[in-house]
């Protein structure tokens, strides 16, 4: 699975990327909102897994581009420090799931196998 | 002499004439005013006859005009209906044995007769009143009035000229000339036809009832007739519009000429007419109608001109009552000179005619007056009666110094006499009998009486003088002693009572005679007048004396009074300023006790010392304070008592304070109670302006050093708590991070394909994450340690980092562009750490608060002049000007809602205060705002 990771925490970031490419997906790490949308525009993504709060750009703000180049991508945001509106602002703009860090590695794989088959 | 007596009295003489005189004015005046209206009465008659005249012969003509026009139309008429020829024609016509252009022939006459005579239409009916001819040939005729009259004329077969109607539908007024069409010739032959000729007034006799023949305003024709109990006018009146056959009076209203002439009543009459305006009519009946005329004319228009001759008239009357009373006035002050001139002559005439019967008779004179100062009344009344004293002699005494009469102004009287009845001896002794019996009018003997009111014994020496003398009780009659026969008492009367007497004495019996009493009876009068006048001097003269005497009287007293009312006063003002000095003294004492009394409630410890730290006073609860008397404070010095030293101990403020400065305020921590004092002393100056010791005040502040305390540890847990979950959501970033590594190291080791090399990336990267909660807890303490407010030198530069980095911890400043602008040399302060940590991070999180986060955050920090500031600049909306003052007040915030507590600012400017610095603000609305924060340099 192509999958476009959006985290600006660099250590994060990278551990994630590390594992699910452990699990034989692609994964693109993108370190900002405004980023991830440039590379989501260059590229294309089965998946986009993103961190809400982020300089410059917004994981939310940049989902809600995302979506609106490309309505039926799924999407699974996760944040250490969201507060409930911004999850609900998230979801609204079409996140499958908001998970809150820190998380299991394994939650976030049983969500994106049910999201992504659903 | 008699008949020139009534003439003495010169008022009534001068009373009578002016009745005369008015009497004549008043007849006068009044022949005059009976006069004028008589003229004018006649004048208006003649005015009268002469519109009656005017009206009555209008009336005539018109009446014989009106009677001569229905003649002719009668006669007409008859002319027609005793026509044969026509007849034939006419009959033969009705019964349509006519052919038909001698049918057209009979409307061609028809139509000629009401066009040659200008009758309005003409209508010929068969013997069954149907309209056979009717021309003009106008729609809606016959109407029922027409054919009624055909009917009629049909029955009585004779010519007649009908009353005045009004038509069925038009509503106009007509009369109808009604002409039989007989059979045969005249006489029983039944009438086989009529021919009605409308005719209308307007045309014929309205104008000759209306017509009037010389210019008028207000005169008119009436033409009226009886209706049942109502008078109908039958034709337009000139000041009532559409009134022919319509307007009606009731018979009742007999002022009416209109009424008045229905009855039967002809000639001239004034009264009412419709309008209610007095008239003057004439009235005649119409023969041969039940018409009568009445010509009316205003009354007014009528007597217009009288009015300006009544006017003229009413003026020469008044001129002449006028010229009249001027008249009279002339005469009456000729005959008033004369009346003087004549009672001055008179006058003149009774003197000579006293001298000489005084001196024929040999008689004596003298006069009793019953009067205050007899003296000079005496001097007047003989002015008057001899007129021997003339201007000359005025202020002549009649009496010498010793009582002797002065001979000079009495010739021809016995100068014994006079000294006998002189009133220097008191009262007089001369038949005071007499006099009393005159004076009150007891029987004095009838026989004695004049008619005039006087006594009069013509012998003295007679037999029944004598027994009537005898009789009398009193002085005997001294006259008869002296040898005088005759004598004659003459009362001086005035209203009230007899005011003296006059007596003639005289030698011979028989004197005086009864002429010469008369003289002195005629005297008397004038006498009265005299006395009466001299009395009224006298009594006002008396009363000015009595007045003028009370005057002085009143203004003694008054001086009296004004000594008693002065000392009075002196006497008052010395006691006020006695009680002035008792009230001031009062005061003071009062004064003096009050300001102890509110120096005793005063808490604080408040005490005056003099130079040398000697307590002088000190208020109760600095006695209470220390156990101490009043007495017993003055012999301690300050420092013994605060703090139990031998000596002043380090920073009092006596101590670092010259004398004569300014007041100082400090906190002194005492060592050995451990308790806080805010000490400020005041320096007290002499009157000479040497210093005098201080005023001296300890407010125990421990508590509330305690309770600021206690508040701004407060503040700093609620920033911490709004801190602390922005601060445990940045921590969940580095666990997440943690727990991914731990979690992806056991599933490889778990699937046995451990990798060392990932191993050692994954620890390093658990390490550093570790670190980095390590760093932002850390941050987190230190902010929270609580310290004591000891100062210590501090990094400037570091403080702000780490402000800066427990900022970031929230995330706050991750849309934040931060600016450090600071000295390159280190810079370092003094100050309570924990103090300054809370100052900078309240300065940075209101900052950020005002940015919602976003814009640019400018720190900077440098040192001038033994300062150290440092500035943080936001780019928010700034602090308007209103509210900059505010800003560090308590409890004061903009951010209510959103974890503002109003304490923060008022914190940290507290704290700067206690490390010696101050924090501004200076701002622009939306130019954002710059808090600076001022320490001195350590």
């Amino acid at each position: 699975m192509h999958i476009l990771l959006i985290e600006d925490d660099k250590n994060f970031g990278l551990i994630l990327k590390n594992e699910l490419e452990a699990e034989a997906h692609r994964v693109d790490l993108a370190c900002d909102g405004v980023e991830g949308v440039l590379q989501f525009i260059h590229d294309h993504y089965e998946l986009v897994l993103l961190d809400i709060r982020m300089p410059r750009l917004t994981g939310t703000d940049a989902l809600r581009i995302i979506h609106s180049l490309d309505p039926d991508v799924p999407a699974i945001a996760f944040s250490g420090n969201a507060g409930e509106r911004e999850i609900q602002e998230t979801l609204a703009a079409g996140a499958k799931k908001c998970l809150q860090k820190p998380f299991a590695l394994s939650r976030l794989k049983n969500e994106m196998e049910i999201n992504i088959q659903g | 002499l008699k008949s020139e007596l009534h003439l003495v009295n010169g008022k009534t003489g001068q009373r009578r004439q002016n009745l005369f005189l008015f009497l004549v004015f008043l007849l006068l005046s009044a022949g005059i005013s009976l006069t004028g209206y008589f003229y004018f009465r006649k004048i208006e008659e003649n005015q009268r006859r002469e519109t009656g005249h005017t009206l009555t012969a209008i009336a005539d003509l018109k009446v014989a005009q009106i009677t001569a026009w229905r003649r002719e139309r009668l006669g007409d008429a008859q002319v027609v209906a005793e026509n044969r020829l026509l007849r034939e024609d006419l009959a033969a016509c009705l019964q349509g044995r006519l052919s038909a252009s001698r049918q057209d022939d009979a409307v061609q006459w028809m139509r000629s007769l009401s066009r040659a005579y200008g009758y309005s239409a003409a209508m010929l009916f068969d013997s069954n009143v149907r309209p056979a001819i009717i021309v003009p040939g106008q729609p809606g005729l016959p109407e029922s009035t027409d054919i009624e009259i055909a009917r009629r004329v049909m029955r009585e077969r004779r010519v007649f000229l009908s009353d005045l109607y009004q038509t069925d539908r038009a509503g106009q007024i007509h009369m109808d000339l009604a002409i039989p069409i007989l059979a045969t010739a005249p006489g029983d032959s039944p009438a086989i036809g009529a021919l009605v000729i409308r005719i209308d007034p307007q045309n014929f006799i309205y104008p000759l009832i209306q017509g009037w023949p010389e210019p008028s305003a207000s005169a008119e024709s009436l033409l009226v007739r009886r209706d049942g109990d109502t008078v109908l006018f039958l034709n337009d009146l000139r000041h009532r519009k559409d009134s022919a056959l319509r307007f009606r009076h009731p018979m009742n209203q007999a002022q009416r000429p209109a009424v008045q002439a229905v009855l039967g009543r002809t000639g001239i009459m004034e009264g009412i007419d419709y309008r209610g305006v007095q008239v003057m009519a004439a009235l005649q009946p119409v023969p041969g109608t039940p018409w009568f005329l009445v010509c009316k004319v205003d009354a007014e228009e009528v007597f217009v001109p009288l009015r300006e001759r009544s006017f003229l008239l009413l003026a020469l009357a008044v001129v002449l009552v006028l010229a009249c009373g001027a008249g009279l006035g002339i005469v009456n002050s000729r005959q008033t000179t004369l009346i003087y001139r004549r009672q001055e002559e008179q006058m003149a005439e009774y003197r000579r005619r006293l001298e000489q019967t005084i001196s024929e008779t040999n008689a004596l004179l003298k006069l009793f007056v019953h009067a205050a100062s007899r003296e000079e009344y005496l001097r007047q009344s003989l002015e008057l009666i001899g007129g021997w004293v003339g201007a000359e002699s005025v202020g002549f005494r009649v009496f010498d110094a010793a009582g002797q009469v002065r001979e000079e102004p009495f010739r021809g009287f016995d100068p014994e006499f006079w000294r006998l009845s002189s009133p220097h001896r008191g009262r007089a002794d001369c038949c005071s009998c007499l006099q009393e019996l005159l004076a009150g009018y007891k029987n004095a003997g009838s026989r004695w009486l004049t008619s005039g009111g006087s006594l009069r014994i013509d012998d003295l020496e007679s037999e029944t003088a004598r027994s009537f003398l005898g009789g009398v009780p009193g002085t005997p009659c001294s006259c008869r002693e002296y040898g005088y026969r005759g004598l004659a008492i003459v009362p001086i009367r005035t209203q009230e009572r007899v005011a003296g007497t006059l007596h003639l004495a005289s030698r011979e019996a028989g004197e005086p005679t009864a002429e010469s009493v008369q003289l002195l009876e005629n005297l008397a009068p004038i006498l009265a007048e005299a006395i009466v006048r001299f009395e009224i001097g006298e009594e006002l003269q008396q009363h000015r004396d009595h007045l003028e005497e009370m005057i002085q009287l009143r203004t003694r007293e008054l001086a009296t009074a004004n000594d008693q009312l002065r000392r009075e006063i002196v006497e008052r003002e010395r006691m006020e300023k006695e009680l002035l000095e008792l009230e001031r003294l009062r005061i003071l004492a009062d004064s003096r006790k009050e300001w102890q009394e509110t120096f005793d409630a005063i808490t604080d410890l408040i005490s005056i010392h003099d130079t040398d730290f000697v307590v002088r006073k000190a208020n109760r609860a600095f006695l209470d304070h220390f156990g101490l008397s009043a007495e017993d404070v003055t012999r301690h010095h300050c420092y013994e008592l605060f703090h139990e030293g031998a000596c002043p101990v380090e920073g009092c403020p006596q101590c670092t304070q010259p004398a004569a400065a300014n007041p100082v305020s400090r906190e002194v921590a005492d060592p050995k109670t451990g308790r806080v004092f805010l000490v400020s002393t005041y320096p007290l100056r002499r009157a000479q302006g040497e210093p005098g010791g201080l005023i001296h005040i300890a407010r125990d502040v421990t508590g509330q050093k305690d309770q600021e305390m206690k508040m701004i540890l407060s503040e700093r847990l609620a920033s911490l708590g709004q801190m602390a979950a922005g601060i445990a959501h940045e921590i969940n970033n580095p666990l997440a991070t943690i727990g991914t590594c731990a979690e992806g190291l056991l599933r490889r080791l778990t699937e046995g394909r451990e990798d060392p090399a990932l191993l050692r990336d994954y620890l390093g990267i658990i390490e550093e994450e570790v670190r980095r909660c390590q760093t932002i807890t850390s941050g987190m303490l230190s902010f929270v340690r609580q310290d004591r407010g000891n100062r210590a030198p501090l990094d400037v530069h570091e403080l702000i980092d780490k402000t800066l980095a427990l900022v970031g911890y929230q995330g706050r400043l991750r849309d934040v562009e931060v600016v450090r602008d600071f000295d390159d040399a280190p810079l370092r302060v003094r100050a309570s750490e924990g103090g300054l940590r809370q100052v900078l991070l309240t300065l940075v999180v209101n900052a950020l608060d005002a940015m919602e986060d976003r814009g640019t955050l400018t720190v900077s920090a440098a040192s001038t002049d033994g300062k150290v500031r440092i500035s943080v600049r936001d780019t928010g909306p700034g602090v308007a000007p209103a509210l900059q003052n505010r800003i560090f007040d308590l409890f004061f915030t903009t951010k209510s809602g959103r974890g503002g507590t109003g304490l923060g600012l008022p914190i940290a400017h507290k704290i700067a205060r206690e490390n010696g610095g101050e924090i501004s603000v200076t701002s622009s609305p939306g130019q954002g705002a710059t808090f600076t924060l001022i320490l001195p340099a350590n």
